[in-house]
């Protein structure tokens, strides 16, 4: 079963090697907070004190400015992070995909990349293998399967890299970008591939700057702002809210 | 949805935060080391694509690390044989397998200090038990040290050396050094993930634990001998060459080393516990 629990959960980062000149807590317009030390690395606060409870059926958007702390809740459930304080719960098998060509190399053939990609979701090379044709005959990429990928062109490169990534199921599905690329012709087809594969999976968390994308896909908004969780709830209320609030800081506005 | 094309599940409950208890910390860090050694098909894979990037277009592949060792100890064994005015047949094995251990040794702990660093991209973008890199470093090498083995396998052949029956504990000692490798690795790579110089002074280390260690030379004279004696590398590299010379080991060095392997791991897993959830916050 699908689930997701976050319970007052704070990461902090300490960023070794540099210091602020001064000690007090500093707000920039956009990122978490930043605490300078008199001794010691500063420290970013990326999120803090946050509650929030995801379930079945859930189809989540997360929003806000640059570094309010989107990416670290998604590598927070990924379980990339470990909180700094509070409790993580997360049951389901998690997908992340965050990098779309995460463990894939330049150098190795696109069957070959097949098995370092899945091997970077958690499969064994025999379970990626046996889908590899599958996956090559998805990507379309023909005899291109049998030379190395930087022989590839960007577009072919992620054509690859996405047909691998919808090809296995997972409970819990993690965007953090949109993942789409490719000629015309294949974003029609990868479209519908991704809608079905979000459709089977029991929980999709999604950050994005994209309201269309977002209106389209989710049912539930979490706003942000550094690092703290402001509002969650149906998508067009929390993008008004969301606009609101950068209208009332000029920093942002301008 | 539990089809068999899913991606499996991670740890079925991730629980996570500083208000865990110790017990928590230890049975975390257990689990990872456990889930590690399960996941052996993809570390083992891994190793292998790591091999086969090292050796891309180069005609030969791993067979260049075997002819390299082939020269370099080859070299090595008729200069000093000459030097030190010893029988060729009989000092020329003794430096072979000498440097075939210690290479092993030396390139593992190497590379071990940049293993969760290497690894950052990937250890900041998914879940991965963090013991399954210290895996597949050792692997890696000891794929290599497979390669080597035919370079060994050559000189013994050509000296005559004939192997008494307790050779095979030779293998019982390689057992003993991975475990002793395992743990080290996982210490020097937690700790270059956090400080970043220890990677140099390891590099900087390396060679006088070669000069000090009876890799080349034996330990001949008393003094010697009692240096060896306190030299943990000098009884890493005994285990193995020892029993294929016809000069195992006693009883007690067996003793001794597993103890010393013991301790060992036991420090390196109470390290890791402590600090494994720091590790992505140190990258």
């Amino acid at each position: 079963m699908a689930s997701i629990d976050l319970d007052r959960v704070s990461v902090r980062f300490p960023i070794y090697g540099s210091r602020l000149p001064h000690a007090a807590p500093s707000r920039g317009a956009v990122g978490g907070i930043i605490r300078g030390r008199r001794s010691g690395p500063a420290i970013v606060a990326a999120l803090e004190d946050v509650s929030i409870a995801f379930e079945r059926g859930d189809r989540v958007g997360l929003i806000g400015h640059n570094g309010c702390g989107k990416s670290t809740l998604l590598r927070l459930i990924a379980g990339v992070y470990e909180p700094c304080r509070g409790r993580v719960r997360v049951s389901g098998r998690v997908l992340p995909l965050f990098d779309p060509m995460l463990g894939m190399s330049a150098e190795f053939t696109g069957r070959e990349n097949i098995v370092l990609r899945a091997i970077h979701m958690g499969l064994t090379p025999r379970r990626a293998l046996a889908r590899a044709d599958e996956i090559a005959e998805f990507s379309e990429l023909g005899d291109f399967m049998e030379l190395p990928l930087k022989t590839y062109s960007p577009g072919m490169q992620l054509r690859l890299a996405f047909s691998i990534a919808t090809a296995f199921e997972a409970d819990i599905l993690l965007l953090d970008e949109q993942f789409m690329a490719g000629d015309a012709a294949f974003i029609d087809k990868a479209e519908r591939r991704m809608k079905a594969f979000v459709g089977r999976a029991g929980i999709l968390v999604q950050a994005s700057h994209s309201e269309p994308m977002i209106l389209e896909t989710c049912n539930r908004v979490a706003l942000f702002e550094q690092g703290r969780l402001v509002a969650i709830g149906r998508p067009d209320e929390m993008f008004d809210r969301y606009r609101e609030r950068r209208a009332q800081e000029p920093t942002l506005a301008a | 949805m539990a089809t068999a094309d899913s991606v499996p599940e991670g740890r079925d409950k991730m629980r996570a935060g500083a208000s865990e208890r110790a017990g928590g910390r230890l049975g975390a860090a257990w689990a990872d080391i456990a889930e590690g050694a399960r996941h052996w098909p993809q570390w083992f894979t891994l190793a292998g694509f790591d091999i086969k990037l090292r050796f891309r277009r180069t005609g030969l592949g791993p067979l260049w690390s075997t002819l390299s060792f082939c020269v370099f100890a080859g070299a090595l064994g008729l200069v000093y044989g000459r030097v030190l005015g010893e029988e060729v047949t009989s000092y020329l094995p003794y430096v072979v397998l000498g440097l075939f251990v210690w290479t092993f040794i030396a390139t593992t702990l190497q590379e071990a200090c940049d293993a969760f660093i290497h690894a950052e991209h990937v250890l900041k973008h998914l879940y991965v038990p963090k013991s399954t890199l210290i895996y597949r470093t050792l692997c890696r090498n000891l794929i290599l040290l497979a390669f080597n083995l035919i370079a060994v396998a050559a000189v013994l052949l050509l000296c005559g050396t004939r192997l008494p029956p307790a050779a095979a504990l030779a293998v019982a000692g390689l057992v003993i050094l991975c475990l002793n490798l395992l743990w080290i690795s996982l210490l020097l790579a937690l700790f270059t993930a956090r400080f970043r110089a220890l990677s140099r002074i390891v590099h900087v280390g390396l060679p006088i634990g070669m000069l000090v260690t009876p890799v080349i030379w034996r330990p001949a004279l008393p003094t010697l001998r009692e240096l060896a004696n306190w030299n943990p590398l000098h009884f890493a590299i005994e285990l193995v060459r020892g029993p294929i010379l016809g000069e195992t080991p006693d009883a007690w060095v067996w003793i001794a080393v597993l103890a010393f392997t013991l301790a060992g791991a036991l420090l390196a897993f109470l390290t890791f516990s402590a600090f494994r959830s720091r590790i992505p916050y140190w990258l």
